[in-house]
C-alpha cells in the first residue's frame, strides 16, 4: 500500500491535467484546485529544505566534524541576512547594496570557474581520447566559433562571405536545438512512463 | 516302504512301529533326532553361511570355516593365526564320547545308501546340496576378487615369488588384467597400496594374507586406515571421461563395521551458455590484469602539471587585466548592426513620451555587468523620454537588480516608475498568465503583481533575461495576454541564439543578445561608455584560451588510441 498510493495519486492527478488541456471548459476549476495544490507543496516544500540545511549545519558543528568552519559561515549569512530582512524593506539602498555586493561577485566568480571549467574538459578531452575525428573537429569548431566571436573578421552587408558567415554561425544553433528537442522528446516519454506506473520517481524503487 | 532302524540294535523297523521288534527300544521322533546329533556340526556350518549372506562379517565368519573346511580337504598345515584344527580334536573327542551304538549307525549309513530314514536322507542331502553351493559360490566370488588383489599386491618381482609358493591351488589362476577400479584407488591411495602390500609381505600367511588382514580386523586386531577422498582433479577426470560414477570412487568409512562401500557419486550436470562464458572468461582476464604489472607513473609529473597550470591561470589573468586597466579605451570599430538590433533600435526610437513600457527583469545577479553593459544604451533612451515604465520582477533578485540599473541610469528625475514586485513565472508555469483574463481555465489566485498587470494598458514591453527557457515563457504568456504589445528582448549571449527564431517568427520585434553586439550598437551610436576596454578585455580572454587550447592540444597529448593499443598489445 505504502508503494502502491503514491503511484495511484500520481497517475490520477497526470491524467485530470493532461485531460484539462483538452476539455478545458469542464475541467478548469479542478485544475486551478490542484495548480494551487501544487505551488502550496512546493513553498512548504521550500521552506523544510531550508530547515533541513540548517538541521544538518548545525548538527556539524555540535558533532565538531570536518568543515565546521563553512557550517558557521553559512548560519552566521543566513541569520544575518533574515534578520535584516525583517528590519530593513527592500527599498533600502543599504540592504540593496549589501545583498548584491555579495551576491553579484559570487556568481560572477561561479560563472567564470565555469568557463575555465569547460576550458579544462575541453582539453582534457583531447588529451585522453588522442587524436581522434571527435577530438579533431571539437578543436577546429571550437577555434572557428571563438574566433568568429572575437569581431574581427568583416565583411560587407549582402556579400558571399556575409551569408557564409551566418550560416556558419547557426550551426550551434542547429546543435542547441537539436539537444532541446531531445529533452523534450525524453520529457514526455519520463511523464507517460510515470503516468503508466512504469517509473515511480516518488516512490521507493521500481 | 520306509522303514526305521533301531539306534540300539540297528534292526530294520516298520514306519509306523513304536518300540524295535528286536530290543524293545523306543523308535520315537526325540531318539532319532537325538541320535543324529553327531551329524550337525556341518550343518551349523552350513547355516552360518547361509545367515552370513547380509553382512561382511558373518561373511568372514563363514570364509574362515570355509578355510578350515578347505584346508583340511586339501591336507595344507592350518595357519597359526586361526583355529583350523580345532574341528578335527574336537571330532576325536566327540568320537570317544558317543556309544558303541551311535558308531555303529554311522559306520553303516556310510556304507548303506539307505541306512538313515528317507526324510533324514533327503535332510541331509539338501543341507549338503545347499552347503556345497554356498561354499562353491563364495569361493568363487571371494577367491577370485582376493586373487585380483593378491595379484596386484604380488606384482613387484621383488615380492612375486614368496607370495606364489604359498598360493593355494584355487588362487593359481593368473587374472586376464588389472581392473581399471583397482588402478584408480592405487591412483587415489599409495600409502593404503603400500600399507597393504606391507601386511601381506609381513604376515606372509602362505597366499590367505589379505584374508588374514580381513580376519583381523574382524577380531579388531587392525584397525582400518582411513583412504584419503580423491581429488577435485580426479574428479574432473572422471567427469571429463563421460563416466558419472566408477568403482574408482570408493569411500572407506573407517568406521568400526570395516565395511567397504562402493559409492557412486553422480557429478551433476554444469550447463553453461555462451553468455556466462563470455562473462567468466572476462572475469578471468579482469583478474589477470588486476595482476598484471604495470608501469610506475613518474612522480614528477603531477608537480610539472600544477606548475603549468598555474603558469596558465596567471598570464590569462594578467593578461585580461592588463586589456581592462592598462590604456585608454580602444575606439570601437563601426560595423553593421544585425537586423534584429536594428528593429529593436528603431521600437526605442519611435516610442512617444507619453506611452507606457512594460519591463521585466529575469536575469540572475552573476549576469548584472552583461545585462548592464547591453541595455544601458537602450534603456537611457526610453527614460529620458519621460515615458510611464511599469517594473516586474521574475528572478528572486530582480527587484534589487532592477533598482540597481535603474539608478545606474543617466536619467532625469522626472521618470516615473511602477514597481509591481515579484511574481514566479516559472512556477505557474504556461498559462498562469496568458488566461487570466479570457481563458477558460484562469488562475484566480494569482499573485498581486500578476492581477494589477493591465492587459492592454503597456505600449511595449522589454524583457531582460538571461535564460532562453523563461524568456520563451514570457514571449508565449504576453503574446497571449497582449498580442498587440510589441515585445522585445535584451539577452545575454547564452540565450540570445536559442531565441533568434522568435525574432524570426515575429513574436519579437527586435533583440539585442551578447556584449559583440552592444559594442556594435555603441560603436554606431558615437557614446563614450565603459564599454570598449570591457570589450577589449573580453577578446584578450577569448585569445588567450584559443592559445592555451593550441597549446593543450599539440604539446599535452601524451598518447593517441594508436599508442595505448600498442602498448596493450
Amino acid at each position: 500500500m505504502k508503494k502502491i498510493l503514491p503511484g495511484i495519486i500520481a497517475l490520477i492527478s497526470g491524467i485530470l491535467i493532461l485531460a484539462g488541456y483538452f476539455f478545458q471548459d469542464r475541467s478548469g476549476g479542478l485544475l486551478v484546485l490542484l495548480i494551487n495544490w501544487g505551488i502550496l507543496l512546493i513553498s512548504v516544500a521550500g521552506l523544510v529544505g531550508i530547515g533541513y540545511l540548517l538541521q544538518m549545519h548545525i548538527h556539524r558543528l555540535f558533532q565538531h566534524k570536518k568543515g565546521r568552519f563553512f557550517s558557521i559561515i553559512l548560519l552566521v549569512s543566513f541569520l544575518i541576512t533574515l534578520i535584516l530582512g525583517f528590519l530593513f524593506s527592500l527599498e533600502s539602498a543599504f540592504f540593496r547594496e549589501l545583498i548584491l555586493n555579495i551576491q553579484i561577485p559570487v556568481e560572477t566568480s561561479l560563472l567564470a570557474l565555469l568557463a575555465v571549467i569547460l576550458f579544462s574538459s575541453s582539453t582534457r578531452l583531447i588529451k585522453t581520447r588522442g587524436w581522434t575525428p571527435l577530438s579533431i573537429g571539437f578543436l577546429c569548431s571550437a577555434m572557428v566559433f571563438l574566433f568568429l566571436d572575437l569581431g574581427f573578421l568583416q565583411t560587407g552587408t549582402g556579400t558571399l562571405a556575409a551569408e557564409l558567415i551566418v550560416l556558419i554561425r547557426r550551426l550551434p544553433l542547429a546543435g542547441a536545438r537539436g539537444i532541446l528537442l531531445g529533452m523534450a522528446l525524453g520529457g514526455l516519454i519520463v511523464g507517460l512512463r510515470v503516468l503508466l506506473l512504469l517509473d515511480r520517481p516518488f516512490g521507493e524503487g521500481k | 516302504m520306509t522303514k526305521l532302524i533301531c539306534p540300539e540294535c540297528s534292526a530294520e523297523n516298520d514306519s509306523s512301529a513304536e518300540h524295535c521288534c528286536e530290543c524293545g527300544a523306543s523308535l520315537t521322533l526325540e531318539n532319532l533326532i537325538e541320535s543324529s546329533k553327531g551329524e550337525e556340526t556341518d550343518g551349523d556350518a552350513l547355516n552360518r553361511v547361509s545367515t552370513a549372506e547380509t553382512d561382511l562379517p558373518g561373511l568372514l565368519h563363514a570364509l574362515k570355516q570355509d578355510g578350515d573346511v578347505t584346508d583340511e580337504h586339501d591336507g595344507s598345515e592350518p595357519s597359526p593365526a586361526d583355529d583350523a584344527s580345532l574341528p578335527d580334536s574336537e571330532d576325536k573327542e566327540e568320537d570317544r564320547m558317543l556309544p558303541d551304538w551311535l558308531n555303529r549307525i554311522r559306520q553303516r549309513a556310510s556304507e548303506e545308501a539307505d541306512s538313515a530314514g528317507e526324510i533324514i536322507q533327503k535332510l541331509s542331502a539338501a543341507q549338503e546340496n545347499l552347503a556345497k553351493e554356498k561354499r562353491e559360490s563364495h569361493h568363487e566370488d571371494f577367491a577370485s576378487w582376493i586373487q585380483n588383489v593378491r595379484d596386484e599386491a604380488s606384482s613387484s618381482p621383488s615380492e612375486n615369488q614368496p607370495i606364489d609358493e604359498s598360493e593355494p591351488e584355487v588362487n593359481l589362476k593368473k587374472p586376464v588384467e588389472t581392473p581399471e577400479w583397482l588402478n584408480k584407488i592405487r591412483k587415489i591411495s599409495g600409502s593404503a597400496h603400500d600399507d597393504l602390500k606391507k601386511e601381506s609381505s609381513s604376515y606372509d600367511l602362505g597366499g590367505d594374507s589379505l584374508l588374514q588382514w580381513l580376519m583381523d580386523l574382524e577380531d579388531g586386531k587392525e584397525t582400518p586406515e582411513e583412504i584419503p577422498k580423491p581429488s577435485l582433479d580426479d574428479m574432473d577426470y572422471e567427469y571429463e571421461g563421460g563416466e558419472e560414477s566408477t568403482p574408482s570412487e570408493h569411500e572407506f568409512d573407517g568406521g568400526v563395521t570395516q565395511e567397504m562401500r562402493i559409492v557412486k557419486k553422480v557429478v551433476p550436470g554444469l550447463i553453461v551458455t555462451r553468455e556466462e562464458q563470455a562473462q567468466a572468461d572476462q572475469l578471468e582476464a579482469t583478474i589477470v590484469d588486476e595482476g598484471a604489472s604495470r608501469p610506475l607513473r613518474k612522480p614528477g609529473k603531477r608537480t610539472s602539471s600544477w606548475v603549468m597550470r598555474l603558469f596558465f591561470a596567471l598570464l590569462l589573468i594578467g593578461s585580461v587585466s592588463f586589456a581592462l586597466f592598462v590604456g585608454d579605451p580602444p575606439q570601437l570599430q563601426e560595423r553593421a548592426l544585425k537586423d534584429q538590433n536594428q528593429d529593436l533600435l528603431t521600437w526605442a526610437s519611435e516610442i512617444s513620451p507619453s506611452e507606457s513600457l512594460l519591463l521585466i527583469f529575469d536575469y540572475q545577479a552573476g549576469y548584472a555587468q552583461e545585462i548592464m553593459l547591453i541595455a544601458t544604451p537602450v534603456l537611457e533612451s526610453l527614460v529620458n523620454k519621460e515615458i510611464k515604465i511599469t517594473i516586474l520582477s521574475s528572478a528572486v533578485t530582480g527587484k534589487l537588480l532592477a533598482q540597481r540599473l535603474l539608478s545606474a541610469l543617466e536619467m532625469d528625475e522626472t521618470a516615473i516608475f511602477d514597481d509591481l514586485g515579484y511574481f514566479p513565472a516559472a512556477t505557474y508555469g504556461a498559462y498562469g498568465l496568458a488566461n487570466r483574463d479570457q481563458g477558460t481555465w484562469p488562475l484566480v489566485d494569482l499573485p498581486e503583481p500578476a492581477q494589477k498587470l493591465q492587459a492592454k494598458g503597456f505600449d511595449g514591453i522589454l524583457i531582460l533575461s538571461d535564460s532562453d527557457e523563461s524568456a520563451r515563457s514570457w514571449v508565449e504568456q504576453l503574446s497571449a495576454l497582449t498580442p498587440e504589445t510589441p515585445i522585445n528582448l535584451l539577452l545575454t549571449a547564452q540565450a540570445g541564439p536559442l531565441l533568434l527564431p522568435y525574432w524570426e517568427s515575429g513574436q519579437v520585434t527586435g533583440m539585442i543578445s551578447g556584449i559583440s553586439e552592444a559594442a556594435a550598437i555603441e560603436a554606431a551610436g558615437g557614446k563614450e561608455t565603459s564599454l570598449p576596454s570591457r570589450w577589449r578585455a573580453h577578446q584578450t580572454g577569448i585569445v588567450m584560451l584559443m592559445i592555451v587550447m593550441l597549446i593543450g592540444a599539440f604539446f599535452v597529448v601524451e598518447r593517441t588510441p594508436s599508442d595505448e593499443g600498442r602498448k596493450a598489445s
